[in-house]
């Protein structure tokens, strides 16, 4: 039998999860309480929505369409089939259907009650272990619930029991849980391209390194140049410490470096883990494709690393870079071999490569690579900045990183 | 959260306009902004009357793309504040008139930008 697809208060426990992580403007920080008041009575429907439009009709309990395209309704009475096609006369005017088409079927439940149910008792449902989804069903005339486990069944069945919900009111059925798309914000995975978190400042996991560590740029770090040990998340420091700051050589004056001014060749640091945790060497984490917006951030595999290209590159070049703010985005070499003046500061980074390519706050870290045939990748230097426009990314070359950081195995 | 600018009305020409942006939490609970650059990045734009661009304050700058998160208090904000020189993109005065100057400040979304405001660059000292 199709059905109406469930609610947004029906999925009330993932709906807050997903608006946690839903504003594009905030890094995934996932919170227990729902910020918006208006997210804990979210009606069943809106203006258009049959269910709302027969809501006043006496004795409705639920309006769908059914496997056959037909518009059905539950009526304890059917005396008011009259009423209800009067009533859902807009959503006819809008679908095409006719209130001549309208199929009743005996409901026991009015739709107001299994509201009310749902609202309270199933609250209470959705707090038991292995609870997934409450659903008033507009198809079934019925709350129903899914659970991960018949365990979980039990609870729930005296959870409503306890708010005075009817057991014939209720429909308990085994579910698949619903997860949250992973992405590359909430991903844990330690991948490179994944979200990084160090005290007050969000990153992008390089790419991962031989000796256990992963390489990020040296910006990522609570003091930029110099080891201070800072501590890292992946992808929050709430979910605990992963790794820590090991190397970030200190900038210099004088030499090729403008006056008054501290250079280096790399903006790269690196980051040991601690016990008990290790970088998925190799893989950069990848989502469907290179400069889109929908669905930037889901990830759908990863790259493999199976190459590194020590220098800038070439003028023309096509490289790509994955980071936690915009993605998998892609593009020309413009430049190479610049010396780049950081923007606020008194830092010069030498023999930098520029591509024309999107970057946003965030994407600092990320790794720079070029297609291979199927996933490989060739790594190519790690992300540390852009123009102000974001229409533009710079990166050091993994040459750079090699020369002050050691000896590089990515894979 | 309200993002302002603050610039004077009237200055003389070739004074330099001190030109303030604030960033303030207008709500009755903490915020948490996502602001990118470190230190914050933030931006500057003139536009003469026909609304070309004549100077813009991180025109040209590589900035880091690290996003920095800040926690505000009912009622703080942040400030940030530049001057515009009078000066156009190629470092030449700009002539006396009205220009436009607003604000933007670069996120991990769309940048927050302020509204306009308009300054008057009068040719002999503002009238009092």
């Amino acid at each position: 039998m199709s059905r109406v697809p469930l609610s947004v208060a029906a999925l009330l426990g993932a709906v807050l999860v997903v608006a946690g992580c839903s504003d594009s403007s905030q890094p995934t920080v996932p919170s227990d309480q729902p910020d918006d008041p208006s997210l804990r009575a979210a009606p069943q429907g809106t203006s258009d929505d049959p269910n709302e439009l027969a809501r006043g009709v006496r004795g409705f309990g639920g309006f769908f369409i059914d496997a056959q395209g037909a518009p059905t309704i539950y009526l304890k009475d059917a005396s008011e089939k009259g009423n209800a096609g009067r009533a859902l006369g807009a959503f006819f005017r809008a679908t095409g259907l006719t209130p001549s088409q309208l199929k009743v079927r005996a409901g026991q439940f009015d739709w107001t009650e299994l509201e009310g149910w749902q609202a309270e008792g199933g609250m209470d449902a959705l707090a038991v272990a292995g609870a997934v989804f409450v659903d008033a069903d507009e198809a079934s005339n019925r709350l129903r619930i899914g659970v991960e486990h018949g365990a979980a069944a039990a609870g729930v069945r005296a959870a409503l029991a306890r708010r005075g919900v009817p057991a014939s009111a209720v429909i308990i059925e085994e579910t698949a849980p619903i997860e949250r798309m992973a992405t590359l914000q909430n991903a844990n995975t330690r991948t490179g391209g994944l979200q990084i978190n160090f005290p007050g400042f969000v990153c992008t996991l390089g790419f991962n390194d031989g000796t256990g560590s992963f390489i990020t740029n040296s910006h990522c770090t609570n003091t930029q140049g110099g080891v201070d040990g800072t501590d890292y998340g992946q992808p929050l420091l709430s979910a605990g410490i992963v790794a820590d700051e090991v190397a970030d050589p200190t900038y210099q004056g004088g030499g090729s470096c403008p006056a008054g001014r501290v250079c280096r060749r790399s903006d790269a640091s690196r980051a040991a883990y601690r016990s008990g945790f290790t970088g998925a060497l190799g893989l950069i984490s990848r989502t469907a494709a290179p400069n889109v917006k929908k669905g930037a951030l889901e990830i759908t595999g990863t790259f493999t690393i199976n190459a590194e290209l020590l220098s800038g590159g070439t003028v023309g070049t096509i490289v790509n870079k994955i980071g936690r703010t915009t993605g998998w985005t892609q593009g020309r070499i413009t430049s190479v071999n610049v010396n780049t003046n950081v923007s606020g500061s008194n830092i010069t980074q030498l023999g930098q490569t520029f591509v024309s390519a999107g970057v946003g706050g965030g994407d600092s870290g990320s790794p720079v690579f070029s297609l291979g045939t199927g996933n490989n990748v060739t790594l190519r230097g790690i992300l540390w900045g852009g123009s102000s426009n974001g229409r533009s990314f710079v990166f050091s070359p993994l040459g750079n990183v090699e020369a002050e950081l050691g000896a590089i195995r990515s894979f | 959260m309200r993002f302002e600018i603050v610039a004077p009305a009237d200055v003389r020409h070739g004074d330099p306009v001190a030109v303030r942006l604030r960033l303030v939490n207008v709500t009755d609970r903490a915020v948490t902004v996502y602001l990118q650059g470190r230190p914050t990045a933030f931006d500057i734009i003139v536009t003469d009357e026909a609304g070309q661009e004549v100077w813009r304050r991180m025109a040209g700058q590589t900035v880091t793309a690290i996003l920095g998160i800040r926690a505000l208090a009912p009622n703080e904000s942040l400030t940030f504040e530049d001057v515009w020189p009078q000066r156009n993109s190629s470092g030449g005065q700009v002539p006396p008139g009205r220009y436009a100057i607003s604000g933007l400040m670069p996120t991990d979304g769309e940048p927050l930008r302020t509204a306009p405001v308009q300054v008057h660059i009068h040719p002999a000292p503002p009238l009092q």
